[in-house]
């Protein structure tokens, strides 16, 4: 209950946060954190154009795109407080529901019938598709380490139950970084797509969603916000240890958030978008990292020792 | 059990009767089998424990029935899907009726569907491989509905593998009647078969069923044999006949001494069927094709919980085995509902556009409201997004790999996870390929003005099919509690007592969360429709609403902009060359004006690298032959004159 209620507050700010730190990064004062809010706010009182072609799945789209990322928020939990939907591999249900959105927003933008939104489209599908195994590695591996299967239940037995905190911590460390660069490649962001570039041939995400506007925009850039929140609490979950009190997990929380933000920031001020054919590289060597986490976890959790961990 | 094959029967002769009465042959030939299927939906339904036998006194040999809960299931998923294609097929037929006898066709699928019955209660050697014979020769005349020269090839190549792998079900089935000393299945159990005489028996099930089921590397038939038959028929085909193939190799399984290593080996065929089936369905263009290559990744999934459900019960591991077949199990259930759906769906989309290529397709959603919203639930299911049925099987066959890989020593860790990225890497893949599919099919803009202007919705009895299987779909779904606790009864029955299965899965809530698993569903759906109710209430009260053409940089747009279903997966054609091996055809433009033709053709690699071998070795040994019989009768004379020399040799000195 209180994991949700934190995300939301990190995502108020998230955007706010890697504009600011953009604009630090090129010597410019930058717009107040809360003008990524206002800008929301500002699309959602705006009238909506709608293509003739498109039809009732690119109007609902948008806002089943933002029930699910809802959804899915809700099955993590601070530390050891599970999230409202824990059950038992509740990690699947999680990037399925991930899925469900991003099935409908690709129909969506296939629905307007015009040819940028279809290549955005294809590519959106594309990369987050390459995406996916790296996820379920990174998750299978700690299932493994733990021998727990949820969420909460991986969180709370990584750290000081057994296993030494040398390890835990740096696969908490390593897997935290590929889990900010998972949610930084699903919402599309630098290296993999430049949001603020203004070519349709290059873009990826900014393409997809070329047609939506108004309402519509407003609930996709706040789920943009919210998806950045969501991968940034999965990465804090794994710093937590059990037992620590509310606010000490929270201090986690936004420290983790905030430096997610700062990365992204960074990233995106000192480095220039890959060309589109390398895009599938760089997700290659992100998956080809996880091994590295799978390696360690089958070699912490004792199976290669012999010992079967029931 | 007796009544509803009976039906069946009596259906297949009325409709034989009617052959000349093409409407009153398709109300009849295809209302009788909707009423057995229905009957059969309650009937098997509560048979699903227990057991009931059926005895029917032949001249020569009684022919027994065995209604076990094995097979009860199965016959309950080919009810299920048979009662949709049935009552789809009244008016699915009126497509046929001035090419073909739909009497005929009635007969055929009556047959088809009671063998399919038979199959799965048959409990004797003999009558098994009949009926698994006839039941490929059914479905044989079943294709051959379609006439064209594409089907003839189709034909063929399927009663060749259906044949190849029937010998080897044979060979297995006598050996194993030689081993046991009888020819009924209940003598099979125990049989005391030697762990080499068990391998072999293993690899010959494994591979004559697998035949029939596509397992990769045995799956080309499927692509070239389901797309060529009435839809209908290759819904029950691809959602149901396959299904009997991996009720035989559960089955056969059953009767022999497990070894782990099966269900390694059934997994890696698994995975491996799982992620090319849905690579190359990802490059089709005929709908039906690609969804005969999505019944080989579904095989591989099905196969993926079926192997983690062996290897448990050869390591004696109680929990894995009943979390594997629940997994397949429940995945068996689920891919005959939505494959079944999505045929059924194209198949209305077919009825009334006339073709099978979605590239000239598309905005068929505005005229077509309710095959768009049937297909589209379809899609969802298949890509395994919840709260639909996919989901949960996937989601218990999940757990059961993870859990395989939890305590099975470093090669087995390293197996099941990478079968774990399969599965995770297939999902994706299938998300991206119905995408695709429904997207070029059902929005954007036509591509064809003509074919779009004359489609219209289809006919009631067709929609009527199409939402029995959408209702299945969605209480498959979100009844999952309920729908499991069911499967676990059949599970038990396959892992034996002593196996608890309930203590292995369920939808545990972790403490501390407030929720109940009826409760995750119900959050679920709320989660996602409170928004959209949001949304419109919100957007209507505040805003206005405007409609202009899509953006087209400015230029002026024209529906041959959007795009097809070739480049959308363009990219990943690109990094996955070395697997397709496209053909490539690109004419020069000749002067400016001139037409540029570009075609690309995207193949199935392992026809080259397994098939023509084959079939080339088999033309240059019958080439061989041939110098022995060339057609002279000088020769075959002189045949005669050695061989009775030889005999009268033999008979004055032997």
């Amino acid at each position: 209950m209180e994991s949700i209620i934190l995300i939301i507050t990190a995502s108020l700010f998230f955007t706010g946060i890697v504009i600011r730190v953009k604009s630090m990064a090129s010597g410019r004062k930058g717009p107040g954190i809360l003008q990524p809010l206002r800008d929301i706010a500002r699309n959602m009182k705006k009238g909506g154009v709608y293509s003739e072609t498109s039809g009732i799945i690119f109007k609902i789209a948008p806002s089943i795109y933002t029930g699910t990322l809802i959804t899915a928020s809700l099955c993590i939990p601070l530390g050891d407080r599970p999230g409202i939907l824990s059950f038992q591999w509740d990690f699947v249900f999680f990037v399925y529901t991930l899925a469900l959105g991003k099935f409908l927003m690709v129909i969506a933008a296939l629905d307007t019938g015009s040819s940028f939104e279809g290549m955005g489209a294809s590519r959106e599908a594309f990369f987050s598709m390459l995406m996916e195994p790296a996820m379920f590695m990174v998750m299978g591996s700690f299932a493994i380490l733990t021998g727990k299967t949820s969420f909460s239940g991986i969180f709370a037995a990584l750290h000081g139950t057994g296993i030494s905190n040398a390890v835990s911590y740096t696969m908490a460390a390593l897997s935290a970084i590929i889990i900010m660069l998972v949610g930084m490649v699903e919402n599309s962001r630098m290296p993999v797509d430049d949001p603020k570039t203004h070519l349709e041939l290059t873009m990826i995400h900014e393409v997809m969603i070329l047609d939506n506007s108004g309402f519509d925009l407003g609930l996709i850039m706040y789920s943009s916000c919210l998806k950045f929140a969501v991968f940034g609490a999965v990465a804090a979950g794994l710093f937590m240890k059990p037992g620590a009190g509310f606010f000490a997990d929270a201090g986690i929380f936004f420290l983790v958030q905030l430096c997610y933000a700062v990365f992204t920031g960074f990233m995106e001020s000192f480095m220039a978008r890959f060309r589109m054919r390398n895009n599938p590289q760089f997700i290659y060597t992100i998956t080809a990292a996880t091994l590295l986490i799978f390696i360690g976890a089958v070699h912490a959790s004792g199976i290669a020792g012999g010992k079967m961990p029931w | 059990m007796s009544v509803i094959y009976l039906m069946f029967i009596a259906g297949a002769a009325a409709s034989l009767l009617l052959y000349k009465f093409q409407k009153a042959a398709a109300y009849i030939g295809f209302g009788i089998p909707a009423a057995a299927s229905l009957y059969g939906i309650w009937f098997f339904f509560m048979n699903l424990t227990g057991t009931s036998e059926l005895v029917v006194q032949f001249p020569v040999m009684a022919a027994k029935f065995t209604l076990d809960p094995l097979g009860a299931f199965f016959s309950l998923v080919i009810s299920l899907v048979g009662f949709a294609a049935s009552i789809y097929g009244i008016h699915y037929a009126e497509e046929y009726r001035e090419s073909v006898s739909i009497g005929a066709m009635g007969f055929f699928f009556n047959l088809f569907m009671v063998f399919m019955l038979m199959v799965v209660s048959a409990s004797h050697v003999f009558w098994f491989m009949v009926f698994w014979e006839l039941m490929t020769l059914t479905s044989f005349f079943l294709i051959h509905f379609n006439d064209s020269e594409k089907t003839a090839k189709a034909t063929i190549l399927y009663m060749v593998i259906a044949h190849v792998g029937g010998a080897a079900i044979l060979a297995g089935m006598l050996l194993m009647s030689s081993a046991a000393g009888s020819f009924y299945f209940q003598d099979f159990k125990g049989a005391g078969v030697g762990p080499v005489m068990a391998t072999v028996l293993f690899l010959l099930f494994f591979f004559g069923f697998g035949s029939k089921a596509g397992v990769f590397p045995i799956h080309v038939w499927l692509p070239e044999a389901h797309p060529a038959a009435p839809s209908h028929v290759s819904a029950l085909m691809s959602a149901v006949m396959i299904k009997t193939a991996i009720y035989g190799i559960i089955r056969t399984c059953m009767w022999l001494p497990l070894n782990e290593w099966w269900g390694i080996m059934i997994i890696v065929f698994g995975a491996l069927s799982a992620l090319l089936g849905v690579l190359y369905a990802l490059t089709q263009h005929d709908t039906k094709a690609l969804l005969a290559y999505h019944s080989v990744e579904n095989i591989g999934i099905i196969l993926l919980g079926c192997g983690v459900g062996f290897y448990g019960m050869a390591t004696g591991n109680a929990i894995l085995a009943a979390a594997g077949f629940i997994g397949g199990l429940y995945h068996v259930i689920n891919h005959a509902t939505f494959k079944g759906l999505l045929f059924l769906g194209a198949g209305s989309v077919i009825f009334r556009t006339h073709t099978k290529d979605m590239e000239i397709l598309g905005g068929l959603g505005r005229k077509m409201p309710l095959t768009a919203f049937a297909f589209l639930i379809g899609a969802m299911a298949i890509s395994a997004l919840p709260p639909l049925n996919g989901f949960v099987s996937e989601w218990f066959t999940y757990q059961s790999l993870i859990q395989a890989a939890l305590g099975s020593g470093v090669a087995g860790t390293i197996i099941f996870t990478m079968a774990i990225v399969a599965l995770a890497l297939t999902g994706v893949l299938a998300v991206m390929c119905f995408v695709k599919v429904y997207s070029v099919i059902f929005t954007g803009t036509p591509r064809d003005e003509k074919i779009w202007e004359h489609a219209k919705e289809s006919p009631a009895l067709m929609v009527a099919g199409m939402f029995v299987l959408v209702a299945a779909c969605v209480a498959l779904g979100l009844g999952a509690p309920y729908a499991a606790t069911k499967i676990i009864g059949v599970v038990t029955y396959i892992t034996g007592t002593g196996f608890n299965a309930a203590a292995g899965i369920s939808v545990k809530a972790v403490s501390g969360s407030v929720v109940s698993p009826v409760l995750i569903s119900i959050i679920f759906v709320s989660m996602l429709f409170v928004p959209i109710i949001f949304t419109l209430v919100f957007k209507d009260s505040t805003s206005t609403m405007r409609k202009t053409k899509p953006w087209a940089c400015g230029a002026k747009y024209s529906s041959r902009m959007q795009i097809t279903a070739s480049p959308f997966t363009g990219f990943l054609r690109q990094t996955m060359n070395w697997l397709y091996r496209s053909e490539v055809h690109f004419e020069e433009t000749n002067g400016y004006f001139g037409k540029v033709k570009y075609s690309s053709h995207a193949k199935d690699i392992w026809w080259d690298i397994i098939y023509v071998p084959i079939i080339k070795g088999f033309s240059g040994l019958s080439q061989m032959l041939s110098v022995i019989q060339n057609g002279r009768m000088q020769i075959y004379a002189s045949y005669v004159l050695i061989m009775l020399a030889v005999f009268i040799t033999l008979a004055i000195f032997g």
